[in-house]
């Protein structure tokens, strides 16, 4: 089919209103599903958003809180739960938190989760805070 | 969808052949017509869609994000204390404090994800500006490489565009805006803040946790 | 296949339930075993049979995994599904619960003492490897979480000599780790198996690691020098393992435990078709493509699945098996040389 040439001849003016009809109904329905999928994307996003947000801020919050009380121990135990809390704190800012397409995000929400569990155990802290780290039930050896 | 209508009007001076024909022949060619337009309409619909979900759900994430910081991390510093405490002062009137904050912060955040729960799959009222935003800024896009000039074959032409750049083109979106409607008064995080520096007061704790806590309020 | 294994003794450890591990104390006067009954037990040969000497008071919720002796031989670690390791110790005439390591979020599949004593290392199926450090005054504290494995880590191991940890996963990899500024990171995944590896043993040298598997293969990892030895590379990456031979068709069912002899270097099998199998190197094998050969191989030595097989530290050729049937056996390897 070569439209350019034959635009006299019927049959192509045939295809040509086919793609027309075609091509203005997509338009149309490329805004509408524009929109929606904008929507929806928003929809999903922003809970996902928040879910991570939760976390890490929260991890974020129990770390500097950790420092300001322990800041003044010199012994070295309090110094190494000093650094501990510190990498955790490191960790948690070494990333965007807002880009979800980010290439290693999974990577370090890993990381950091690691790190939010050691300081638990360092701090004595029964690290119940499990809602964030889910695992799935079952049976294994 | 208007200009469907004029499909006849075009086929008329298409075929010129005898009546019965021509009135079946419309009827065929109307019938395709209406197939292609219904077509093309969900070709675009899933089109638009696809090219539009991510950035979607890149705007709302930001948008997610930034609306649990401050919550988030008031939780992690009352837990945190609450730890603290229990070591260093079991039993003592201080820990119920912060258990009682802890708990209203705890159901603060749970409300707020309720209600962006709820919003899912429907139009969530806040960021009318943000998707008309992105819409026009998607529809600009189409324009300049749709279908609208002449010579369009039906294979490619509508669906070169549909692979909108991510990146530096993407849409700059005004999250931090102070008058964020999402935040309306009885979701503010403020009063569960003012109440942690007083108990962080009170309890004589550190001054840096008061910098921090100040921190969250200009969040 | 030439040589044999000789049933020495066989007695019921963890009756109307599995054994799931045994281990020798350093000095091999001792056989600590662990069961699905949350029991710890602690075997001695007392003249021409073995007896309990040791029943340790019920430190566990439930099944208890594996046991492990620290180097010095007077600790005894126990890892528990009820996500909790004990370190055990012996007061005066009995063995008794000192700490109890928690973190885990739950089931800890195996627990291992590094060569110096002085860090242990836990894994879970949290997916997790943990890195204790043990100061003078046994206190223990985590040093390391690391969640570089995607699934369950079913074993972990130490390098004789050197800090290196290996861990065995669900995720049919093998991964290396080793400290870097205060945290222990992953340095290599060693990839081949295509089912889950149940455990995995260094060689006594350290030069090679066998890796045991439900794909019913062990395979033989070795360290490859890098062909530039003052290369930059293998400074910041260290070392590279190679798989250098696949010992396939000789098992047909899962393999659960591999264990090389710290005197013979026979490397012995533990696997679910209720069989025992010892494997030899062969001595003119080619260093870029070890080789081995079934040596000597019990088929029914055990009623149902074997989980383990441990080589006496000390006595050359003495080897301990357990079983899902509950019991023990003691095997001694005979060379027709």
């Amino acid at each position: 089919m070569n439209s350019e040439t034959g635009s006299e001849d019927p049959f192509d003016c045939i295809f040509m209103a086919d793609n027309r009809y075609h091509c203005e109904a997509y338009k149309e329905g490329l805004a509408e599903g524009t929109r929606q999928g904008l929507l929806e994307g928003m929809s999903h996003g922003r809970m996902h958003g928040a879910r991570f947000s939760t976390e890490m801020s929260f991890y974020y919050g129990f770390a500097c809180a950790w420092k300001c009380l322990l800041q003044n121990n010199t012994d070295a135990k309090s110094r190494k739960r000093l650094r501990t809390l510190e990498a955790l704190a490191v960790h948690i800012q070494a990333f965007p938190h807002n880009d979800p397409q980010h290439a290693t995000l999974q990577q370090e929400v890993e990381k950091v989760r690691a790190k939010f569990r050691q300081v638990c155990s360092m701090m004595n802290v029964p690290a119940d805070f499990r809602e964030y780290v889910t695992v799935a039930a079952g049976v294994s050896f | 969808m208007s200009w469907v209508k004029s499909v006849s009007v075009v086929s008329e001076d298409v075929f010129e052949e005898d009546g019965s024909d021509i009135i079946l022949q419309n009827k065929e060619w109307n019938n395709n017509m209406s197939k292609r337009v219904k077509d093309g309409y969900r070709d675009g619909v899933d089109a638009g869609k696809d090219a539009s979900l991510q950035r979607g759900f890149n705007v709302g994430y930001r948008e997610g994000v930034e609306k649990m910081v401050a919550v988030g991390q008031l939780k992690g510093i009352l837990s945190a204390l609450q730890c603290w405490c229990q070591l260093q002062h079991p039993g003592s009137p201080a820990f119920s404090s912060i258990s009682h904050l802890l708990q209203d912060v705890s159901r603060h955040e749970d409300r707020v994800i309720e209600r962006m729960k709820m919003n899912v799959g429907q139009q969530p009222p806040a960021s009318v500006g943000e998707i008309t935003e992105a819409v026009e800024d998607l529809q600009m896009e189409h324009s300049d490489t749709g279908c609208g000039g002449g010579g369009c074959s039906k294979d490619n032409c509508c669906r070169k565009e549909q692979t909108p750049e991510e990146g530096p083109t993407a849409l700059q979106t005004p999250c931090q805006s102070t008058t964020h409607p999402t935040f309306s008064a009885e979701e503010s995080v403020e009063p569960l803040l003012k109440r942690c520096m007083d108990l962080v007061v009170e309890l004589g704790l550190p001054e840096e946790l008061l910098h921090n806590l100040q921190q969250l309020r200009s969040l | 296949m030439k040589d044999t294994l000789n049933k020495l003794h066989k007695f019921n450890a963890h009756p109307d339930s599995r054994c799931w591990y045994v281990a020798w104390n350093p000095t091999g006067t001792l056989l600590a075993s662990c069961g699905g009954d949350r029991a710890i037990r602690i075997w001695a040969r007392k003249g021409d049979s073995w007896e309990c000497s040791f029943v340790l008071p019920e430190g566990h919720q439930r099944t208890i995994r594996k046991v492990a002796w620290s180097p010095c031989g007077n600790y005894l670690a126990s890892a528990s599904f009820d996500a909790t390791t004990c370190i055990w110790g012996k007061k005066g005439d009995d063995f008794e619960c000192l700490t109890v390591l928690e973190g885990h979020e739950n089931e800890v599949k195996c627990v291992a003492w590094a060569p110096s004593g002085s860090l242990l290392a836990t894994c879970s199926r949290d997916k997790s490897v943990w890195v204790w450090e043990v100061d003078e005054e046994d206190e223990y504290e985590c040093v390391s979480v690391v969640n570089s494995h995607t699934q369950d880590v079913k074993h972990v191991a130490w390098h004789p000599t050197q800090e290196l940890l290996a861990s065995a996963s669900y995720d049919n990899t093998v991964r290396l780790y080793k400290e870097e500024d205060d945290d222990w990171l992953c340095k290599a995944t060693l990839e081949g198996h295509t089912a889950t590896v149940w455990s995995l043993a260094f060689d006594p040298t350290g030069q090679m690691l066998a890796s045991c598997s439900d794909d019913q293969t062990v395979k033989i990892w070795k360290v490859c020098q890098s062909e530039d030895e003052q290369g930059d590379r293998s400074a910041s990456t260290g070392p590279e393992w190679k798989c250098v031979c696949t010992l396939s068709g000789f098992h047909s069912r899962t393999v659960y435990d591999v264990a090389w002899c710290q005197q013979t270097g026979l490397l012995a099998t533990a696997c679910a078709d209720d069989g025992v199998r010892v494997f030899k190197e062969d001595t003119n094998s080619d260093p870029h493509q070890t080789t081995f050969s079934l040596s000597a191989h019990v088929p029914k030595a055990h009623n149902q699945d074997v989980n383990c097989v441990a080589w006496h530290p000390k006595e050359a050729g003495l080897l301990a098996s357990c079983s899902d049937d509950g019991e023990i056996a003691i095997w001694s390897y005979q060379s027709e040389a």
